[in-house]
C-alpha cells in the first residue's frame, strides 16, 4: 500500500485509452513503466455568464508533485480544481493528464480522486461501502476490493470504524474516511478541495503533517486547494497563487516568500503580513532614498543596482515592502546601520510565546514587527527600530509589480 | 456546614422560602435560582387568574369537541357494522345486538375479495410506476440544467391546477381507440400519470441533498444513472415512500375515472364495488356497507402503519447531514 502502483490494472489503462481523442499518444510511460501522471493546463478560461472565474491559467504540474493552489475566496482556485476533475468544463483551453488530452472525458474516465471540503461521504453507506464504492463501480473483483479497503483503513487508522455510518464519526474520522476513499482507488491524481478547513485548529495541524507524509509515501501527484497560506507554505512542493482568476506566481514556498512577483503575493504569503509603506524614490544628497511623509530611508547600492533598470524616472512612486522580521530591534544591528533607524510609537504588544508581535506607528505608516520574546517594550512607549534595507521589496505603485529581482 | 444545612431545609420547605426571613439571606449567598423556580411553580398551582382558568377550559372544550367530531363518524361506522338489520338511522352508538354477520355476508355474498385484489394490484402497480416517474423526473429537474427546465416546472404546476376529471373524456377516448377500455393494467398507467405536486416536493427534497455527493460519485466513476441509482435514490427514499403512499391512497379511493373506464364487474375496484353495493344490490343496506368499508380500509391502514415512520422523516427532514 505504501508503494506506488507500478503497473496500473489493465482496465484503467483501457478506460483512459478508449476515452481519449489522442489515443495514439495518450499514455506516456516513464522509465519504471508506470504512468506519468503530470497535469498540464493550457490557457484555461472559465466564465459563468458575465463573470470570469478563471482567466487564461497555464500550469504544469509535474508527476508526483504536491502543488498547492492558494488564493483568497473567489479567486477561482476551486474552479481550476474542478476543471481538472472534469466537474466543470472550461470555456476555453485544454487540460492534459499524463499527456492525455482530457477535455472531453468525463470525471469517471480521468482516473482522479477528489477530497471535498465537506467530505461528501455517502450518508447511507458505512465506511467500508464508502471506500469500496469507487472500486465497485470500476468492477474491481470483490476480494481485491476487500484487500485494498482493509489495507487502506489500516494505514489511516480507521480499521475499527469500517462498519460505522458517516454520521457516527467525528470530524477527524470523516476526514480520514474521505482520504481513504480517494486512496483506495489508487488514482493518478489526487485533487483536494480545502480538505482540512472543517477541522479544529489542533486536528488541522496534525492532519497537515499526516497528509504530507501520506503523499510522500504514495508519491501520487496531488493538487491541493486552500485559502490558508500557512497550509500552502508548509505542504506544497510548489505553490500557485491565484487572484481574481489570474495566476500570479507559481514557485516553491521559499521563492514565493523571498521573491514575490507583486504586492498581492507579497501580502498574501507570510504571517503576519508584509508591511506596505507608500512613498517615493527620490534623489537626495546622500544618494537614492525612499521617502514617505515621515521617514527617509537610504536605498543600499545592491538594491539600487537591482531596481535601477526598472525605474524610468525619479522621483518614482513606489510601495516599500518590509517583512515583520526585517524590522530589527537588536542594538548591534542598529549600531551598524544608523541610517536605517526609525522611531516608532508602540500601539499594541502581542506576545505569542516564542516571539512577540509589535504593532507600531511610524509617521503615517502602521507597521508590524516580529521580535524575540525578551524585548522590553510596553504599549504606548517609543521604540527605535531598524528597517533592514537589504531585504526590503520595492513595488511599482501603479502596476504593483516587484521592482526587486533577487 | 450550617449554611448548607439551612439551604437544604429551606428548599425542602416551601413555606420558609415564601415567607420566612431566610429568603433574603439565601439570595445573598447566590442560591437564589432554586427558590425562585419553586415560587413560580407554586404560583402556577395556586394563583391562576380567573381569565386564565376560563381560557384553559375553553381550550379543553374546543379540543374535546374537535376530537369527538372527528372520531364520531368512525365510531358510528364501527358500531353500525356490528349491528343487526339494515337501517343506519336506527343505529345506536352501542349496538343492541352484537353480530359479525355483516362481515360474513360481505365476503360470502359479494365479490369483495376480488375488488380488494383488483384495488391492490391497481394501486401498488400505479404507485410503483409513479414513484419511478416522479424520482427520475425530480432528479432531472433537480440536477440538470437544460433549456425549458424552468418553464417545464411551471407547466407542471399549471397542469396540476386542472382537476383530473377534466381529462376524463380524453383518457376515455384514448383508451377506447387503443382498445384498452376495461383493462386493469392499462388503467394502472393512467393512474400512474405524473403528479406535478409529487415531482415538485421530491425535487425540493433532492435539492437539499448536497451536490458534492453527486460529484464525489462521478469522480468515483459513476455515470448519471449510477449516481441516481446508488446515491440519490437511497437518500431520497423517505420522500419516495411518501409519494408511494399518497399515490396508493389516491388511487385506492379514486372513483370517477375508474367508474368510467372499468365496466366489467371482474375489474371492479373497492371504490366501484362499494358504490354498486349501495346503489343496486343492497339498496340502503348500511350495516353491510359499513362492514365492507371498514374491511376495505384495512390494507391502507396496514401499509400506513408500516411506513409511517418514513412518512414523518420524509416530510420533516430537510438536508441529509453528511
Amino acid at each position: 500500500m505504501h508503494e506506488r502502483v507500478r503497473f496500473p490494472d489493465e482496465r484503467a489503462y483501457k478506460r483512459v485509452f478508449k476515452g481519449s481523442l489522442h489515443a495514439s499518444v495518450c499514455i506516456t510511460l516513464n522509465r519504471e513503466g508506470s504512468y506519468l501522471a503530470d497535469v498540464r493546463l493550457e490557457g484555461i478560461t472559465k466564465t459563468f455568464g458575465e463573470v470570469v472565474a478563471v482567466r487564461d491559467v497555464s500550469l504544469d504540474i509535474a508527476d508526483e508533485e504536491f502543488l498547492v493552489l492558494v488564493g483568497p475566496s473567489g479567486s477561482g482556485k476551486s474552479t481550476v480544481l474542478r476543471i481538472i476533475a472534469g466537474l466543470e468544463v472550461q470555456t476555453s483551453g485544454h487540460v492534459f493528464i499524463g499527456g492525455t488530452l482530457v477535455d472531453d472525458i468525463p470525471p469517471k474516465g480521468r482516473d482522479i480522486a477528489m477530497v471535498f471540503q465537506n467530505y461528501a461521504l455517502y450518508p447511507h453507506m458505512n465506511v467500508y461501502e464508502n471506500m469500496a464504492f469507487g472500486l465497485k463501480l470500476n468492477k474491481v473483483p470483490r476480494d481485491e476490493i476487500d484487500r485494498r479497503v482493509k489495507a487502506c483503513a489500516q494505514m489511516l487508522g480507521i480499521a475499527d470504524l469500517l462498519g460505522r455510518r458517516p454520521r457516527e464519526l467525528s470530524g477527524g474520522q470523516r476526514q480520514r474516511v474521505a482520504l481513504g476513499r480517494a486512496i483506495v482507488r489508487q488514482p493518478r491524481v489526487f485533487l483536494m478541495d480545502e480538505p482540512l478547513s472543517n477541522l479544529d485548529a489542533k486536528l488541522r495541524a496534525q492532519m497537515r503533517t499526516e497528509l504530507q507524509k501520506l503523499q510522500r509515501s504514495l508519491r501520487t501527484t496531488t493538487v491541493y486547494v486552500t485559502h490558508d497560506q500557512l497550509e500552502a507554505m508548509t505542504m506544497g512542493d510548489r505553490i500557485a497563487v491565484l487572484k481574481d482568476g489570474v495566476l500570479q506566481q507559481v514557485d516553491t514556498p521559499d521563492v514565493l516568500y523571498g521573491n514575490p512577483v507583486n504586492m498581492f503575493v507579497a501580502g498574501f504569503i507570510g504571517s503576519p503580513a508584509m508591511n506596505m509603506i507608500e512613498g517615493r524614490l527620490e534623489q537626495r544628497e546622500q544618494g537614492l532614498v525612499f521617502a514617505d511623509g515621515g521617514l527617509t530611508l537610504p536605498v543600499p547600492d545592491r538594491l539600487k543596482q537591482m531596481i535601477s533598470p526598472n525605474i524610468p524616472r525619479l522621483p518614482y512612486e513606489v510601495v516599500l515592502g518590509v517583512r515583520p522580521e526585517d524590522l530589527v530591534g537588536e542594538p548591534a544591528f542598529q549600531e551598524a546601520h544608523p541610517s536605517w533607524l526609525v522611531d516608532c510609537q508602540v500601539e499594541v504588544v502581542e506576545p505569542m510565546g516564542s516571539e512577540v508581535y509589535l504593532h507600531l506607528v511610524a509617521g503615517t505608516a502602521s507597521l508590524t514587527a516580529r521580535v524575540g520574546p525578551h524585548v522590553n517594550v510596553k504599549d504606548g512607549m517609543t521604540w527605535r527600530v531598524a528597517v533592514n534595507m537589504e531585504k526590503v521589496h520595492l513595488f511599482d505603485a501603479k502596476t504593483e509589480m516587484n521592482l526587486v529581482k533577487r | 456546614m450550617t449554611d448548607s444545612g439551612r439551604c437544604k431545609q429551606a428548599q425542602g420547605d416551601t413555606a420558609i422560602i415564601r415567607e420566612g426571613p431566610g429568603r433574603e439571606d439565601l439570595r445573598d449567598r447566590g442560591v437564589d435560582k432554586e427558590p425562585t423556580r419553586r415560587k413560580a411553580v407554586l404560583r402556577g398551582k395556586t394563583r391562576l387568574r380567573t381569565f386564565e382558568v376560563v381560557g384553559l377550559w375553553l381550550t379543553r372544550v374546543i379540543l374535546w369537541v374537535a376530537v369527538l367530531a372527528s372520531l364520531f363518524p368512525t365510531a358510528w361506522v364501527v358500531t353500525a357494522s356490528f349491528q343487526k338489520g339494515d337501517a343506519f338511522f336506527s343505529n345506536t352508538l352501542i349496538p343492541k345486538q352484537f353480530t359479525v354477520e355483516n362481515y360474513a355476508k360481505v365476503i360470502r355474498e359479494t365479490d369483495f375479495l376480488r375488488w380488494v385484489k383488483n384495488s391492490l394490484i391497481l394501486c401498488t402497480g400505479s404507485a410503483l410506476i409513479q414513484v419511478f416517474l416522479t424520482a427520475t423526473a425530480a432528479y432531472g429537474f433537480s440536477r440538470f440544467r437544460f433549456r425549458g427546465r424552468k418553464y417545464g416546472l411551471m407547466t407542471l404546476l399549471l397542469l396540476q391546477m386542472f382537476p383530473a376529471s377534466m381529462a376524463l373524456v380524453a383518457i376515455y377516448t384514448m383508451l377506447a381507440r387503443l382498445n384498452l377500455l376495461d383493462n386493469l393494467y392499462a388503467f394502472m398507467f393512467v393512474m400512474a400519470g405524473g403528479s406535478a405536486f409529487n415531482i415538485w416536493i421530491t425535487k425540493g427534497y433532492m435539492d437539499s441533498l448536497p451536490k458534492e455527493l453527486d460529484e464525489a460519485a462521478m469522480v468515483d466513476g459513476a455515470t448519471h444513472w449510477q449516481v441516481f441509482r446508488y446515491v440519490i435514490l437511497p437518500l431520497a427514499r423517505p420522500m419516495l415512500i411518501v409519494v408511494f403512499l399518497w399515490s396508493f391512497m389516491g388511487t385506492y379511493s379514486e372513483f370517477m375515472l375508474s367508474s368510467a373506464v372499468l365496466k366489467n364487474p371482474h375489474n371492479y375496484t373497492i371504490a366501484l364495488g362499494l358504490q354498486r353495493f349501495i346503489l343496486n344490490q343492497f339498496a340502503a343496506r348500511w350495516t353491510l356497507f359499513s362492514a365492507a368499508s371498514l374491511m376495505a380500509s384495512l390494507p391502507v391502514v396496514i401499509i400506513w402503519m408500516f411506513l409511517q415512520k418514513y412518512v414523518v422523516s420524509g416530510l420533516t427532514r430537510g438536508a441529509v447531514k453528511g
